[in-house]
């Protein structure tokens, strides 16, 4: 009864509409939808209709909203939405509309589908500014090059979506797929891309960066050692995969990587790095920042003349530490070797000193959370920089047999956190007057300790960056850092004890100074950090509030 | 002739004489050359490609950059990619519509000033960055012509790359 009744209802609303009879059109349509418990998505297209011509444009714009949402996969509530938006001066959100709509109407519905987007693109067309171009049909191809030179990977993939055109010379383009870089990937990469991507590359693809491909890593990966015989760097910055088997990475062998990157979400075992290593001999460098170790010691089987960089992460609390990496064998395999870095590998309380000393071309030494007892004497002479932390994974103190040069002759970079007796450290080695970039950033520098160490007539005026961040760094030590170290350039106190007195006593003694850090200081008040701006100093300061604000309480306010 | 030796007469596609300090003109390595071949006769340097309007804005790019070292034969290609900060003065001199943006982008390219062209490509590469497909098409005018198949199998594939 009552849906005939309803129906009866629109019928006469819609002969009424066609006769122009529209605020009697609007009175049966707005009766039939009172009575209706769940009225039909086309009924408020009709009223929408009619108040359209009545000119009652928000109560239009009310009744196509709600034909959407009883009908999302429909175009009609989109179209009456788009139209009376556009009536409404708003364009823009007629547009807004119409590409919501394309992406919830199925385009099985070919014909629907079209309209929209036709409508939707001639509005987009209109809303262009004026006079404005396709630049890949004007401008020569060498010139569309090199706009292209100046875009990332992924605003490259994004292009290909633009037009046919675009599409077409995008991908005839190979050099614009010799680096296929998912680094920038927000969500997965389906196996298709890659596949297609490497086609691009006519096989000249020379560096590889994988990341959210899912379980078809080893997949990717397979594909790119059987087609790319010209692969020169490999990172894997996730993997669903790699972790249980070590023979996906073997394939590696067969291919002329130079540089491979494991990133942290793909944890590997201390059994494949070793693997790895001991069958690509090629690599010069490798990195891996995610090691898990099953207990088993590392077996480092041959030389490897070629590798210059390694870097070693360990994963979780290792049980045995960092005994598992057989260090004395590891000393004796990587004799060229120029930068290492060993993190996170804690002490074993039965294991002994390791020496550096043989490792006649290092240059940069990492042992952050490395725990493992080595003394000055354990480090070669060739190094440039070293960092270091935790108690004791270096000593300051020389053996009392050392004879011949102090140590550290070519030092420019120390990082010593965590860890006390830094001017024992200067008074010891040779470097301490070139040193050009210091770190000591942690709370347990005092302003005694601190300012033994800016005093020391050990450290030179060659220091062009200095971080005590963390430490108890106030305004009395500004003094010592603007009278020795005219040079520096780049500073950073976060989370010290200055404030705006020491900032202005900085700014104006050091000439040369180009950076400032000041994050977290309580102490400190905006102002300093203004007036230090203007002076034309790059200055970082952000404040516990702030960083709340900006991540929480922001929808508050 | 000599007292205006430093001052050269550049004619333009559509027959305008543009007079203009040689220091100036030079920046083009088109006009360096054709200097350099010819001698300096005084005569007016036709200019075939480039209209007046085109040719006094390529021209005032010039006067603001005549002190500008010459450039470098290249700095890393890859250094290059990522960067596409462009000088305050610059930044205002591009703010024009689209057809004088790209007829400044051909101008240099025809001319061979290596700096400029390079300026107007990054304007364009920033015009593209951090947009959708949609919103590039809208910025450019450009019509969509995938078929509605076409375009649900290419933003499958490629929907990763986007923003949000």
């Amino acid at each position: 009864m009552a849906s005939q009744d309803v129906d009866t209802l629109q019928q006469r609303g819609k002969k009424l509409y066609r006769d122009a009879q529209y605020a009697e059109a609007l009175d049966a349509f707005t009766k039939a939808i009172t009575r209706c418990p769940m009225p039909k998505a086309s009924l408020f297209d009709n009223r929408a209709a009619t108040y359209e011509r009545l000119g009652e444009l928000q109560s239009a714009l009310r009744d196509a909203q709600t034909t959407i949402r009883r009908h999302r996969k429909d175009i009609t509530g989109y179209l009456r939405a788009g139209r009376v938006l556009q009536k409404m001066d708003d364009p823009e959100m007629a547009l807004k509309i119409y590409s919501y709509g394309l992406g919830k109407v199925s385009i099985s519905n070919s014909d629907d589908y079209k309209l929209l987007s036709s409508v939707h693109g001639k509005l987009s067309r209109q809303l262009s500014p004026p006079k404005a171009h396709d630049p890949f049909t004007l401008l020569p191809v060498e010139v569309a090059e090199m706009i292209l030179h100046h875009l990332r990977f992924e605003q490259i993939v994004r292009c290909l979506r633009v037009s046919r055109p675009w599409n077409a010379f995008l991908v005839s383009r190979p050099y614009l797929w010799t680096h296929l870089d998912l680094s920038r990937a927000k969500r997965h990469v389906p196996i298709s891309f890659v596949s297609h991507s490497l086609q691009r590359s006519k096989t000249r693809l020379t560096h590889a960066t994988l990341h959210r491909l899912g379980d078809r890593d080893l997949k990717a990966m397979e594909m790119i050692s059987r087609i790319c015989r010209n692969l020169d760097t490999l990172e894997i910055l996730s993997s669903a995969s790699l972790g249980g088997s070590s023979t996906s990475l073997m394939s590696l062998n067969a291919l002329t990587v130079k540089n491979l990157v494991i990133g942290k979400g793909a944890e590997v075992t201390l059994d494949t790095v070793c693997g790895i290593l001991n069958s690509c001999t090629s690599l010069s460098k490798a990195e891996f920042e995610f090691v898990v170790s099953r207990g088993w010691q590392a077996d480092w089987k041959i030389p490897l003349p070629n590798l210059r960089q390694l870097k070693m992460v360990g994963g979780q609390p290792q049980v045995l530490g960092a005994s598992v990496l057989n260090m004395s064998t590891l000393m004796t395999r990587i004799t060229n070797i120029e930068t290492l870095t060993l993190n996170k590998w804690s002490m074993h309380t039965a294991f002994g000193f390791i020496s550096f000393a043989s490792l006649h071309k290092l240059k940069s030494l990492d042992l952050l959370d490395f725990r493992m007892a080595v003394t000055l004497d354990d480090l070669p002479p060739s190094l440039t920089v070293l960092r270091a932390n935790n108690g004791g994974s270096v000593n300051p103190s020389l053996n009392t047999n050392t004879n011949g040069s102090p140590p550290l002759p070519l030092l420019t970079e120390l990082q010593w956190s965590d860890t006390d007796h830094v001017h024992t450290f200067l008074r010891n080695i040779a470097g301490g007057r070139q040193l050009q970039k210091l770190t000591m950033n942690n709370s347990c520098y005092t302003a005694k300790e601190l300012s033994k160490v800016l005093n020391s007539s050990r450290l030179g005026e060659e220091l062009r960056e200095l971080n005590l961040s963390h430490s108890d760094f106030d305004d009395d030590l500004t003094i010592f850092v603007t009278g020795k170290f005219p040079l520096l350039r780049r500073l950073d106190l976060s989370h010290t004890l200055i404030t705006g007195v020491g900032i202005k006593t900085l700014v104006q003694g050091l000439k040369s100074l180009e950076y400032l850090a000041v994050n977290q200081c309580t102490n400190l008040s905006s102002d300093a950090v203004d007036w230090a701006a203007k002076q034309g100093i790059q200055v970082d300061h952000r404040s516990q509030d702030k960083l709340l604000s900006g991540r929480k309480v922001r929808l508050d306010y | 002739m000599s007292a205006t030796s430093q001052t050269i007469i550049l004619n333009s596609s559509d027959g305008v004489d543009i007079p203009v300090d040689k220091e100036v003109a030079t920046r083009s390595v088109l006009i360096r050359n054709l200097l350099e071949d010819l001698g300096d006769t005084g005569e007016p340097i036709p200019i075939l490609n480039v209209n007046e309007a085109v040719l006094k804005k390529v021209l005032e790019w010039c006067e603001q950059h005549k002190k500008d070292p010459p450039a470098t034969n290249e700095d890393d290609s890859d250094s290059r990619k990522k960067t596409t900060d462009i000088d305050e003065w610059d930044q205002k001199f591009m703010q024009v519509d689209q057809e004088m943006l790209f007829e400044i982008i051909l101008a240099a390219n025809y001319l061979d000033i290596k700096a400029l062209l390079d300026v107007g490509c990054k304007t364009v590469a920033n015009m593209i960055k951090g947009k959708s497909p949609e919103e590039i098409r809208k910025t450019f005018n450009i019509q969509n012509d995938f078929t509605p198949d076409e375009e649900d199998q290419i933003r499958r594939e490629n929907e990763w790359a986007e923003d949000r």
